[in-house]
């Protein structure tokens, strides 16, 4: 079962954690320097090594856009992977949520999310992986560097560890801003819910270490967890000074929300997401008791563009077709 | 959150840069990004947009990126023909790329490249993970910088008798290198 379909800790603020290590193999040179025969190598090297181990090989050459941009809405891919033009491959173990991106900017970038706040369950995971890569292949390492990658952001542990928080009263409250201008002192950093630069939709955001060298991936993970629970705290605080007349709109506005994804018959993905918002917030709150954390993950990831089309027999002829194709999945997913 | 740029409308777009360890975030609504982008500064990837992404603001970010090694440019020596003997990489190529060739890279530029990466990061020593080749070497790095700190305190504290052992001790492990 895919990370979306399933419920982890604080779910009423957290939606899913992830660590990802990058590595390189000793020998070969980096991304842009890299032929196509190097990277056939790589593929070939690091596919040997997991292929036994649950993972399935996915060649993103011999996939369509659709199926390629699908990876990146279900979070297993970034961007810049799905649109590489040179030789890339993935390998999926969807029991562990695990992802190995091969040939990105990286030779391999390992990651492994979970739901909810599970920080330090998705390092184990990765570390689990990333010795068995340890034993089987010369890393490229440096003692004082430590892993050596591509971008110097990303030398030392080469671990990015992420939290995708849903902060609602935050937003609503004007306070983001304020957040990533104290995060960023400290080394951490807040953007939206796919990674640099992508709109901050549905009140998820993704808060993730900047800093990789002189700092243990323990070190790291704790200081993150700190300041997750402290967010965690600030969002629960703003959620239950919500009362009187505040409270009668905001209920409003959650069951409207309710309402129309029930019976709407054409949605937009950018209508989605304010609705999204709206009713996950109703169900911590216990406003909206007849859906559930799961249904909602489904249905924001199931109804991405990429993913909705893939989903459907025939390709939806423009974006009013697609919408409509969202609506009706929502409407049976809430039946 | 307003828009940076028109100071109008509300800001749906963010990125950050993190340039000489200055990390500062921009915010623009969804026009103003597409006006940067349609100025050349943000190209546009059909793949993504036909399916209503928002505009990759990644490719400024990289942009941005690309100084991080134009930082220290005085000790960077640009016309020094050095280049890595793998990968053939220039300084002024990663200056370019803002990333290295291959990991030589890091040991032909080390010393041009130090106070860029201590700027990114902070820190210029890696503490953490190590592949199992190096695991014994950064153990007894690690046992060392320890009896270093044990033999300061020791001097600091006048027993010369602890010290002389501990001394004697470092100096054992810096020879089984």
């Amino acid at each position: 079962m895919a990370w979306y379909n399933k419920i982890g800790n604080d779910f009423d603020t957290v939606i899913s954690s992830r660590v990802r290590f990058a590595r390189n193999i000793s020998g070969y040179p980096f991304a842009s320097k890299l032929s196509g025969e190097g990277a056939k190598e790589i593929i070939s090297k690091v596919s040997d090594v997991y292929l036994g181990e649950g993972f399935t090989k996915i060649d993103f050459s011999d996939i369509t856009n659709t199926e390629a941009a699908s990876y990146v809405e279900k979070r297993y891919v970034s961007r810049e992977f799905a649109i590489k033009k040179t030789p890339h491959a993935l390998l999926m173990n969807e029991t562990t949520g695990s992802a190995i991106m091969i040939c990105e900017e990286d030779h391999i970038r390992l990651q492994s999310i979970l739901p909810g706040l599970a920080l330090n369950e998705a390092y184990k995971i990765a570390c689990q992986y990333d010795d068995l890569l340890d034993r089987a292949l010369e890393i490229s390492y440096d003692e004082k560097l430590g892993y050596l990658t591509h971008c110097p952001t990303n030398l030392g542990t080469g671990m990015r560890a992420s939290v995708m928080m849903f902060l609602p009263a935050l937003t609503m409250a004007d306070r983001i801003g304020v957040l990533a201008s104290q995060l960023s002192k400290i080394g951490l950093t807040i953007r939206g819910m796919y990674g640099e630069g992508s709109e901050t939709k549905g009140c998820l955001y993704q808060i993730s270490n900047q800093v990789t060298l002189g700092m243990t991936e323990e070190e790291t993970l704790k200081k993150l967890s700190d300041v997750i629970s402290q967010i965690n705290e600030q969002e629960r605080k703003l959620r239950s000074s919500i009362r009187g007349e505040n409270l009668e709109r905001l209920r409003d506005r959650i069951l409207r929300s309710e309402g129309i994804l029930r019976y709407a018959h054409m949605m937009s993905s950018e209508e989605l997401a304010e609705h999204f918002a709206n009713i996950r917030l109703g169900i911590a709150l216990g406003i909206t008791a007849n859906i559930s954390y799961a249904m909602l993950g489904n249905i924001l990831i199931e109804t991405l563009p990429a993913t909705l089309t893939l989903s459907l027999e025939e390709n939806p002829r423009g974006e009013a077709e697609r919408d409509r194709a969202r609506a009706e999945y929502i409407r049976k997913a809430l039946c | 959150m307003l828009c940076e740029k028109c100071k109008k409308n509300n800001a749906s777009v963010f990125y950050e840069e993190n340039i000489n360890g200055k990390g500062r975030s921009y915010a623009l609504c969804q026009t103003c990004a597409e006006e940067l982008k349609k100025s050349g500064e943000l190209p546009s990837e059909n793949l993504f947009e036909s399916f209503g992404f928002s505009s990759p603001i990644t490719q400024l970010h990289d942009s941005l990126f690309g100084s991080l090694f134009s930082l220290g440019e005085q000790s960077m020596h640009l016309n020094a023909p050095k280049s890595c003997s793998a990968c053939g990489s220039t300084l002024r190529d990663l200056q370019k790329n803002g990333k290295a060739g291959c990991g030589e890279c890091y040991k032909t530029f080390s010393s041009e490249l130090e106070p860029t990466i201590r700027s990114i990061h902070g820190n210029a020593r890696h503490t953490g993970r190590v592949p199992e080749a190096y695991r014994e070497k950064h153990a007894r790095y690690n046992e060392i910088k320890m009896l270093r700190q044990e033999l300061k305190d020791a001097i600091s504290k006048e027993d010369f008798e602890k010290a002389a052992t501990l001394r004697d001790k470092i100096k054992e492990l810096e020879n089984n290198k």
